[in-house]
């Protein structure tokens, strides 16, 4: 009887030993995610696994708010590089009217692989996005045989890796909002799945829009008035708005 | 500025501009490498050039982006033909040409498209024989935008054969 409890108690013993590693091994893994600055948690709607950070919306004038990982300079840069099957592409921003959406993927991660099957699937693009250029590292960190087959025909595919250096993409998949109408990036970060960059970007630009609202009003305060002044508010000879 | 390289074509794109150039220099295995969607003759190269978002499926002659073009929207097709075609007379005009308003007309586009007009040059230029295709997104906006065309032709370089 001694023994067996004496038995029992070793393996009990070992059994703490391996889930105190276990437990140790999983924060190690959680710091290493949040330095890349992915964050874990269950409170996503389309999160099955893992909550990704929101994209952080950027004010043109607070271009300093950046929260992730990202080193790059916040500016819009073209991208040049090859496609997949040896083309020379440029893609160009300024001067235009189109918000793109850059997708920086690769051929190997698991969860850029769900990207790849909604572009090929031709899943539609967001309302604020008018198109999506999907950016992976040059020829010499990837392979291109492995992009010929992942590729969607509707969208351009460049293989760039000084577009992943000027865009200081820290992790993939990791997408960046160009709206070249103000020059600038209006929003930029990592997701796990195609419907929760929709969810994502609708909120950066409800948030935008929100505060370009505050931008105003505060700007008619400075010039002592409020937000509601009837002077703000032409009328017609009854009286009534137009 | 971007630099767009490929095929023994060259060009210095504008600020905004976009391009794409499909080197289909045929292999030792005499298999094409790539190229734009619904081709219908094998082209050595073929060079897109825009000043508008260009969509990733396109036919050599800019179907399917063509489409997609405003009325300050520019489209420039370099189509090269095989050595064959050099001495032809068609190919007999030298040199990169220079464009003007007046050689635009609606009817000269692949398709007509409403408000769109159009302008194709065959032309050689050393030793290489292509097809210019020119696209503008207003036929009445010409005057204003064959001077963006001829920008970028002045900008192309082609490497002798």
């Amino acid at each position: 009887m001694t023994a067996i409890v004496i038995l029992l108690a070793v393996v009990v013993g070992i059994l703490t030993v391996l889930v105190a590693g276990l437990l140790r091994s999983h924060a190690e893994m959680l710091r290493a995610f949040n330095e890349l600055g992915v964050t874990f948690g269950h409170d996503g709607a389309d999160t099955t696994s893992a909550t990704l950070p929101d994209p952080v919306r950027r004010d043109v004038p607070h271009a300093s708010d950046r929260v992730h990982e990202s080193t790059g300079d916040g500016s819009v840069h073209e991208i040049v590089g090859m496609s997949p099957t040896g083309s020379a592409i440029a893609i160009g921003f300024a001067g235009r009217s189109e918000r793109t959406l850059i997708a920086f993927l690769t051929s190997g991660c698991a969860t850029c692989k769900g990207f790849w099957d909604a572009f090929r699937a031709d899943a539609p693009l967001p309302r604020t996005v008018d198109r999506l250029v999907i950016v992976t590292r040059s020829a010499d960190e990837e392979s291109p045989a492995a992009l010929t087959n992942l590729a969607p025909a509707r969208h351009r595919v460049v293989m760039s890796s000084d577009a992943w250096n000027d865009y200081g993409v820290p992790v993939s998949p990791y997408f960046v909002l160009v709206d070249p109408n103000i020059g600038s990036i209006v929003g930029e970060g990592a997701a796990s799945t195609w419907s929760q960059v929709g969810s994502l970007l609708g909120r950066a630009d409800a948030d935008a829009e929100f505060e370009n609202e505050r931008r105003i009003d505060a700007d008619l305060r400075a010039a002592g008035l409020e937000p509601d002044d009837p002077t703000l508010y032409p009328t017609d000879s009854d009286g009534a708005r137009p | 500025m971007a630099e767009l390289r490929g095929g023994g074509i060259g060009v210095d794109l504008p600020v905004g501009w976009e391009g794409e150039i499909f080197d289909r220099t045929p292999t030792i295995a005499g298999r094409s490498l790539g190229g734009p969607v619904g081709d219908t003759e094998v082209a050595r190269n073929v060079v897109h050039l825009a000043n508008f978002a260009l969509p990733g499926e396109r036919g050599d002659f800019g179907s399917g982006a063509v489409e997609l073009m405003n009325s300050g929207a520019v489209m420039v097709i370099l189509f090269e033909h095989g050595p064959e075609s050099v001495d032809t007379p068609l190919f007999a005009r030298e040199g990169i040409p220079v464009l003007t308003a007046d050689e635009f007309h609606p009817q000269q586009m692949q398709r007509t498209l409403q408000g769109q007009s159009g302008r194709q040059i065959f032309f050689r230029h050393l030793g290489r024989a292509f097809c210019l295709y020119v696209v503008l997104g207003s036929h009445r906006q010409r005057q204003a935008l064959v001077p963006v065309v001829n920008d970028v032709l002045g900008r192309l370089s082609i490497e002798p054969a």
